[in-house]
C-alpha cells in the first residue's frame, strides 16, 4: 500500500456572505495517490474550484477553512504557517489556473513570468533563462528561443494556456492542480494541451488533479473520479466504473445527459424523401423547394490597420435553411460560423454575396420593409449572464420585442408575456424577478422566450448553450426541439460542439478560415468525416470513442 | 428556498430605498451625505429669507465685531452679518455648481454616448473636442471664458460648465464602448430597435452608476471652481456674496478680524468634504458587480 500524497480529510469550507455563513464545502475526504491523476467533475457552484483553492490556502478572502484536514506528504496544509506554505506552492504543489487571457500579466514577458516562479524558489540552476527555453519547449511552444520575450498579446490562447502550464510545472511539483485548464480554449486545442499535460506530468511522475464540469472529459483522462454535487462528493471511483455502473443519481442523469455518449438525435428523422433533399441541398443542388433562407456566396471581410489586404472572416459561404429545419454550422473560433450567423441576423452588412429571407434579398430592402423580415429572424446568444438588460425584469425584457413592433395593447402584450413564459417553461411568477435572480439555464430560456417574442420563423442560436452546465444544457436542447416541433421553427445553429450539433441537427455545415469545408447529415458527417478539419473536430470530442 | 426567493424578489421591488440604506450603512457615504444635507439645509434658510439678517443689509453701528450672541460669526468692515452672508454665499456656490454641473453632465454625457455607440466621424470630432478642452488648465480655461462672458452667475456656471464637458464625455464613452457590444444590445438590434431607442432603453440605465459617481465629484469641483473664480475677482459680482470672494475680502483683514475668515473657509472645505465623501460612498452602492454578486 502506497502512503498517498495527499490525504484531505472531512475537507470543510466557509464563507462569510452577506446573508450570513455559507457552507460551500461540506465534509469532502478523498486521496491522491503519487503519479495519479484525480478528477473532480461537478456543474457550476458545485465547489470543485473552492477545494483547489483550499488545498494550497488561496481562498478568497471571505472564506475559510472551518473544519477538517489537508496533508500533503504528511505536513499539516490547514495550520502551517503562511511562511512555510509559500515554499510549498508552486515549488511542491504547481497550479495551472483557469483562464489564459487573465491570468499572465499584459506587461511582462512571458519568459520573465516563468522566471519568476523559478526565482522564488531559487530553482533552475545557473542558467535560468537557458531552463526557460527548455521549458516552454518542453510544452510544445515552437521557436521558444524567440518567443520567450514576447509579451501575452502575441500569443493564442492555446499557447497561452501551455505557458501557464509551464508555470506549473517550472518547479518540478509533484502534485500539480488543474482548475479548468481548457475550458477557455477551442476543443482541438484542448485535446493537444491535454495530450502534452498527460505526457508531461508522467515524465516527472506528478501526481494531478482535474477539475472539470466535463464528465466525459474526465473519465478520458483520469485514473479516478470524483463526482461533486453542492458542496459534497457523491460519488468517487474508478474512471471508468464511474462511466459504466454509475451508482449515485446525479452521476447517473450527468453520464446520460453526456452529448458526446448520446448516439441518438433528438430531432425526428425527415422521410426518406426529404433525408434525400437535404443531403442534395447540402450538396449544393436545390431539392428543396422553398427554403426559409438562402445564402449565396455570402463573403464578410474587414480593413486591418496597417495591411493592405482585407481580412475575410467568411468568403463564399453558400447553403439554405429549410423551414422547421435545424441547420449547423460548426467550427473552431474564428472559422467564421459566428460572422455569417451575424450577417443573417443583420448585425453586419455582407461584402459580398446574397441573403434571401422567405424570397427577399435583405440587401436591397427598405428599412420598413427590413423591419418587417427582423421579426422573422431573431437570436439567441451564447451568455446568459450578457445576453438580458440587468436593468429590467423578466417581463418588461421579453415585452420589448413587441413594444419595438407596436404590437397590441399593454393587456395583450402581457398576455404574449405570460403565453412565452408557459412556453418556455418558466412558471408567471418569474415574470416580476430580474435577470441576477436567476441561473445561468433560467435565463438563457427567458432569451428564448425574448426571441420567441414575434413569432419568427427562424432563430438563430449562436452558441446558445454552451455556457451551461450539461444538465441544463440537455433541458435547453429538448426545449428547443419541443419548440421546433410545436411552433415549426427553423434553427440557424452555431456551435464549436459537434457532439451536441448531432443531438439537433438536420444538416451540419463546417466550417474552417472562413470557409465551408464539409457539409452533410449529422450522420455522414460522423460516420464518413471527409475534411481533415472534421475530423479533428471529431477527434477532439472528449469520451466519444469510450 | 422559498422564503430566500421570496426576500429576494421583494429586495428587487424596491431598489432604490435599499441602496439608501446601504448608503447609510456606508460610513463615509452617510457622514459625507449628513454634512451636505446640514449645508444645503442652512442655504435654503437663506434662500427663503428665513435668516435673522439680510446678507446686504450694512449696518455701520456693528462693524468688524467679534462673534457674539447676536452674530455667531461677527460681522465685516460694513457691518454685515457674517454668518447670513455664508449661507447666502453657500446658495450662491451651490447654484452655480449644480447649474455648471448639469449643464455640463447633459452636453458631455450626450457626446460621450453618441461617440462611443455610433463610433466614425462623430467619435473622431467629439474626441478632438474634448482633447482640446482637456489641453488648457481647467482653471486658466474657466478664467478665460469668465472674463470674455459678461458676468453673472449663469455665465460663471458656464465658464465651468465648459470645464467639465470633457470629463463626462470620457466617463461616459468609455462603458458605452464596451456596452455595444454586449449581447442584449445585438438582440435589441436584432428585433429592429433604433440607435436613439437603444442608448435611450440599455445604454443610458447601465452607465447611471458611473454618472452619479461623477456628478456628485463634479459638484465638489464646481464649487471648488467657482470659489477659485470668485477668489481671483471673476466669479459672481459683488455685492452679492460668494464663498470665493468673502475669502478674498477678508484676507486684508485677517490680522484684525480673523473670524472673518473662518466662515466662508469652513463652508467650503466642509462642502467639497461632504461632496466628496458622498461621491465615495455613491461609487461603493452603486458598483453593480459587487451588487449583482
Amino acid at each position: 500500500m502506497t502512503e498517498p500524497l495527499l490525504k484531505v480529510d472531512d475537507l470543510r469550507v466557509a464563507f462569510s456572505t452577506a446573508r450570513g455563513e455559507l457552507e460551500a464545502i461540506k465534509g469532502v475526504s478523498f486521496e491522491v495517490l503519487p503519479g495519479e491523476t484525480l478528477a473532480i467533475v461537478g456543474e457550476s457552484g458545485s465547489g470543485k474550484s473552492t477545494i483547489a483553492a483550499s488545498l494550497n490556502r488561496l481562498l478568497a478572502s471571505n472564506g475559510r477553512i472551518s473544519g477538517g484536514s489537508v496533508r500533503f506528504d504528511g505536513a499539516e496544509i490547514t495550520t502551517m504557517a503562511e511562511r512555510d506554505l509559500n515554499s510549498l506552492r508552486g515549488a511542491q504543489i504547481g497550479l495551472v489556473p483557469q483562464d489564459p487571457m487573465s491570468n499572465l500579466n499584459p506587461m511582462h514577458r512571458i519568459g520573465d513570468q516563468i522566471l519568476e516562479v523559478l526565482r522564488a524558489h531559487g530553482a533552475g540552476g545557473e542558467n535560468k533563462r537557458q531552463r526557460v527555453v527548455e521549458l516552454l519547449e518542453m510544452v510544445g511552444i515552437p521557436d521558444a528561443e524567440q518567443r520567450i520575450d514576447q509579451y501575452p498579446h502575441e500569443f493564442s490562447g492555446g499557447m497561452r494556456q501551455r505557458v501557464l502550464i509551464a508555470m506549473g510545472l517550472a518547479c518540478q511539483p509533484r502534485l500539480l492542480i488543474a482548475d479548468e485548464p481548457t475550458s477557455a480554449l477551442d476543443v482541438t486545442v484542448q485535446r493537444r494541451v491535454l495530450d502534452r499535460l498527460d505526457a508531461l506530468t508522467e515524465e516527472l511522475g506528478a501526481s494531478v488533479i482535474l477539475i472539470t464540469h466535463d464528465l466525459p472529459l474526465a473519465v478520458e483522462r483520469a485514473d479516478r473520479v470524483l463526482v461533486m454535487y453542492r458542496g459534497e462528493v457523491v460519488e468517487q471511483g474508478a474512471a471508468k466504473q464511474i462511466l459504466e455502473q454509475p451508482k449515485h443519481e446525479y452521476t447517473k442523469r450527468l453520464v446520460e445527459a453526456a452529448p458526446s455518449f448520446m448516439t441518438t438525435s433528438l430531432v425526428e428523422k425527415p422521410a426518406a424523401g426529404a433525408a434525400a433533399g437535404a443531403g442534395a441541398a447540402a450538396g449544393g443542388a436545390d431539392a428543396d423547394p422553398e427554403p426559409f433562407a438562402r445564402v449565396t456566396g455570402l463573403g464578410k471581410s474587414y480593413r486591418i490597420r496597417g495591411q493592405a489586404e482585407p481580412f475575410w472572416a467568411a468568403r463564399e459561404v453558400s447553403f439554405t435553411i429549410p423551414r422547421g429545419r435545424t441547420v449547423s454550422i460548426v467550427g473552431e473560433s474564428g472559422s467564421g460560423k459566428s460572422t455569417t450567423a451575424r450577417v443573417l441576423l443583420g448585425l453586419e452588412d455582407a461584402t459580398e454575396g446574397t441573403v434571401e429571407i422567405a424570397g427577399d434579398d435583405i440587401s436591397t430592402l427598405k428599412r420598413r420593409e427590413l423591419m418587417g423580415i427582423r421579426r422573422k429572424v431573431q437570436p439567441v446568444f451564447q451568455n446568459p449572464f450578457a445576453s438580458l438588460d440587468p436593468r429590467y425584469t423578466v417581463a418588461e425584457l421579453i415585452e420589448e420585442p413587441l413594444k419595438v413592433h407596436r404590437i397590441g395593447s399593454r393587456a395583450e402584450r402581457a398576455k404574449k408575456v405570460g403565453q412565452l413564459l408557459d412556453d418556455v417553461m418558466l412558471a408567471a411568477d418569474y415574470g416580476p424577478r430580474y435577470p441576477h435572480q436567476l441561473s445561468g439555464g433560467q435565463r438563457q430560456r427567458v432569451a428564448i422566450a425574448r426571441a420567441l417574442a414575434l413569432d419568427p420563423d427562424l432563430v438563430v442560436l449562436d452558441e446558445a448553450v454552451s455556457a451551461l452546465d450539461v444538465l441544463v444544457q440537455a433541458q435547453i436542447l429538448e426545449l428547443l426541439t419541443d419548440l421546433q416541433r410545436d411552433l415549426g421553427l427553423s434553427y440557424l445553429f452555431i456551435s464549436h460542439d459537434l457532439a451536441v450539433v448531432r443531438m439537433i441537427s438536420h444538416e451540419v455545415h463546417v466550417m474552417q478560415r472562413g470557409r465551408i469545408v464539409e457539409s452533410g447529415t449529422p450522420e455522414q458527417i460522423f460516420e464518413q468525416p471527409q475534411a481533415e478539419c472534421t475530423r479533428e473536430l471529431l477527434a477532439a470530442i472528449p469520451g466519444l470513442n469510450l | 428556498m422559498t422564503a430566500a426567493i421570496i426576500t429576494q424578489a421583494a429586495d428587487a421591488q424596491k431598489p432604490k430605498s435599499r441602496r439608501f440604506t446601504k448608503l447609510m450603512r456606508n460610513g463615509a457615504g452617510a457622514v459625507g451625505l449628513c454634512i451636505v444635507l446640514l449645508i444645503v439645509l442652512l442655504g435654503v434658510l437663506s434662500f427663503f429669507g428665513l435668516m435673522p439678517y439680510d446678507p446686504l443689509a450694512q449696518d455701520a453701528s456693528a462693524r468688524m465685531q467679534a462673534p457674539s450672541a447676536a452674530h455667531w460669526l461677527g460681522t465685516d468692515q460694513f457691518g454685515r452679518d457674517q454668518l447670513s452672508r455664508v449661507a447666502a454665499g453657500i446658495v450662491n456656490s451651490l447654484m452655480v455648481a449644480v447649474v455648471a454641473t448639469v449643464i455640463s453632465a447633459v452636453v458631455g454625457i450626450g457626446l460621450g454616448v453618441l461617440a462611443g455607440y455610433l463610433r466614425g466621424v462623430f467619435d473622431v470630432i467629439v474626441g478632438a473636442v474634448s482633447n482640446v478642452l482637456f489641453a488648457f488648465p481647467s482653471l486658466l480655461l474657466a478664467l478665460t471664458l469668465a472674463s470674455v462672458l459678461a458676468r453673472n452667475w449663469f455665465t460663471v456656471s458656464i465658464a465651468v460648465a465648459v470645464v467639465f464637458v470633457p470629463i463626462f464625455i470620457r466617463v461616459a464613452r468609455g462603458p458605452v464602448l464596451a456596452l455595444r457590444e454586449v449581447e442584449y444590445v445585438n438582440a435589441a438590434k436584432a428585433t429592429g430597435m433604433g440607435p436613439l431607442a437603444i442608448v435611450w432603453r440599455h445604454i443610458l440605465p447601465n452607465i447611471s452608476n458611473i454618472v452619479i459617481v461623477q456628478l456628485t465629484l463634479s459638484l465638489s469641483w464646481a464649487v471648488l471652481t467657482e470659489a477659485s473664480l470668485s477668489y481671483l475677482g471673476l466669479g459672481t459680482p459683488p455685492p452679492a456674496p460668494s464663498l470665493g470672494s468673502m475669502v478674498l475680502e477678508s484676507q486684508t483683514l485677517v490680522t484684525i478680524a480673523p473670524w472673518l475668515l473662518v466662515g466662508p473657509g469652513i463652508a467650503l472645505v466642509l462642502l467639497i468634504i461632504g461632496l466628496n465623501l458622498l461621491g465615495d460612498g455613491l461609487s461603493d452602492v452603486l458598483d453593480v458587480t459587487r451588487e449583482d454578486r
